[in-house]
């Protein structure tokens, strides 16, 4: 019975640090979901943001679909720097924090998308990581958010240091829309995503 | 072979095919039940950002195409298009199936049209559609900052608003609704000599 109850102390334990370390203070629960989150339209940048007061226009999609991560799109700038992002590839796609919703059908929540951009800004133009963060806060989208944050590619392939992040709120016009699952929603168990750096405080209010 | 191994090779061969049959799954259904009795075939939902019709001859950008089933996903997505006509901006498309509920999204951004020597410019357009077998169909639409020769124009949010402008006439959130599905255009564009036809952002569920 000692070692009973031993035992289960030690695993507590155990389970209390990984939980810890997995789990920093502040950040939001990170899962591997398979379903769907689209969306369109356009936003003013946040304070915060790389162009702070200029309008973004946005067009992106991801999930999961027939064993692999699955996404693509766009997104614009249109501050002094006048960037384009265009999605190369998704290398996953996560569920941030729980999902809100009281109707099964019409899911609300937040979802990351990360993968490779091809980017184009003024001075020049080559590939990035990406973390594309949408939340979809019910119809009809004025209260949806978008956010984009692009890092170095490092010698090697690696994540490199955050160069470009910007957010806001669709209360301009377009809407985000999360997607319940098919029988295609199968996806990798494993992911790469750059760390998230966006608002969390502007993201989960 | 002997008589004896032939009827056992059979019999393991048709276990086997019964077995495969069986396993297999079947492609999901291609129609979904509509309230009301009606259906819909989840294989007519698609979306596209811009499709321009020029006597009789359609260009589409950023379509999807349609549904292969319900549980099937499609995206289309472009940096920007131009042509003689205008131009726009992260144009953007997606079909997604959910097994009873099909949704279609289109959106764009920075649109410059120039029709019947009327230009048409707006910041964005998007549409959405869907059908699902127990709720019905659904769908709404936006155009934001919406100018006709630089004088803005406000749309009411009301299905099929329509503007008269000579030359053209400008349907701001057409919604056609059949038994079947529904579709919504969040900008439909026509010339009065019937030569020229420019939908923007339309969205498709079920049909």
């Amino acid at each position: 019975m000692k070692n009973i109850i031993r035992n289960a102390a030690v695993s507590l334990l155990i389970g209390g640090l990984i939980l810890v370390i997995s789990a920093p203070a502040g950040a939001w629960p990170e899962t591997i979901v398979y379903d769907f989150i689209t969306g369109g339209g356009w936003f003013i940048q946040r304070p915060g943001s790389f162009s702070a007061g200029y309008r973004s226009n946005f067009g992106w999609h991801g999930g999961a679909k027939n064993g692999a991560w699955w996404g693509n799109g766009n997104y614009l700038d249109h501050g002094p720097i006048s960037l384009h992002a265009h999605s190369i590839d998704v290398t996953g796609y996560l569920r941030i924090g729980d999902d809100t919703t009281t109707d099964p059908k019409h899911p609300t929540g937040v979802r990351d998308i990360c993968g490779h951009a091809y980017v184009t800004y003024a001075g020049g133009s080559g590939n990035f990581w990406y973390r594309v963060r949408m939340k979809d806060a019910g119809e009809p989208g004025r209260d949806d958010k978008f956010g984009i944050a692009l890092y170095a590619i490092s010698p090697g392939g690696g994540i490199g240091g955050n160069v470009y992040t910007a957010w806001g709120q669709l209360n301009g016009g377009g809407n985000i829309q999360l997607h319940r699952g098919n029988n295609s929603n199968t996806g990798p168990s494993t992911y790469i995503c750059p760390p998230a750096v966006f608002d969390d405080t502007f993201f989960f209010s | 072979m002997s008589k004896t191994e032939y009827l056992r090779l059979s019999t393991i061969a048709l276990v086997i095919g019964l077995t495969v049959l069986v396993a297999v799954p079947s492609p999901a259904s291609a129609q979904l039940s509509l309230l009301g009795g009606g259906t819909t075939s989840s294989t007519g939902t698609s979306a596209t950002a811009v499709a321009v019709t020029v006597l009789g001859s359609t260009t589409m950008l950023a379509s999807t195409g349609n549904l292969a089933n319900a549980t099937d996903a499609l995206g289309a997505e472009l940096d920007s298009a131009s042509g003689d006509m205008g131009s726009a901006a992260v144009l953007h498309a997606t079909a997604i199936g959910s097994g009873d509920s099909v949704a279609s999204e289109a959106s764009l951004g920075d649109l410059v049209l120039s029709i019947a020597g009327t230009q048409i410019t707006a910041t964005s357009a998007y549409a959405t559609a869907l059908a699902d077998s127990t709720a019905g169909t659904s769908g709404w639409s936006s155009v934001d900052g919406l100018a006709v020769n630089g004088t803005s124009l406000v749309s009411t949010g009301e299905a099929n608003q329509t503007i008269n402008l000579g030359a053209i006439t400008l349907v701001l959130n057409e919604v056609t609704q059949t038994a079947s599905g529904i579709t919504v255009n969040a900008l439909h564009i026509t010339s009065l000599d019937g030569t020229v036809d420019v939908v923007v952002a339309s969205a498709t569920a079920g049909q």
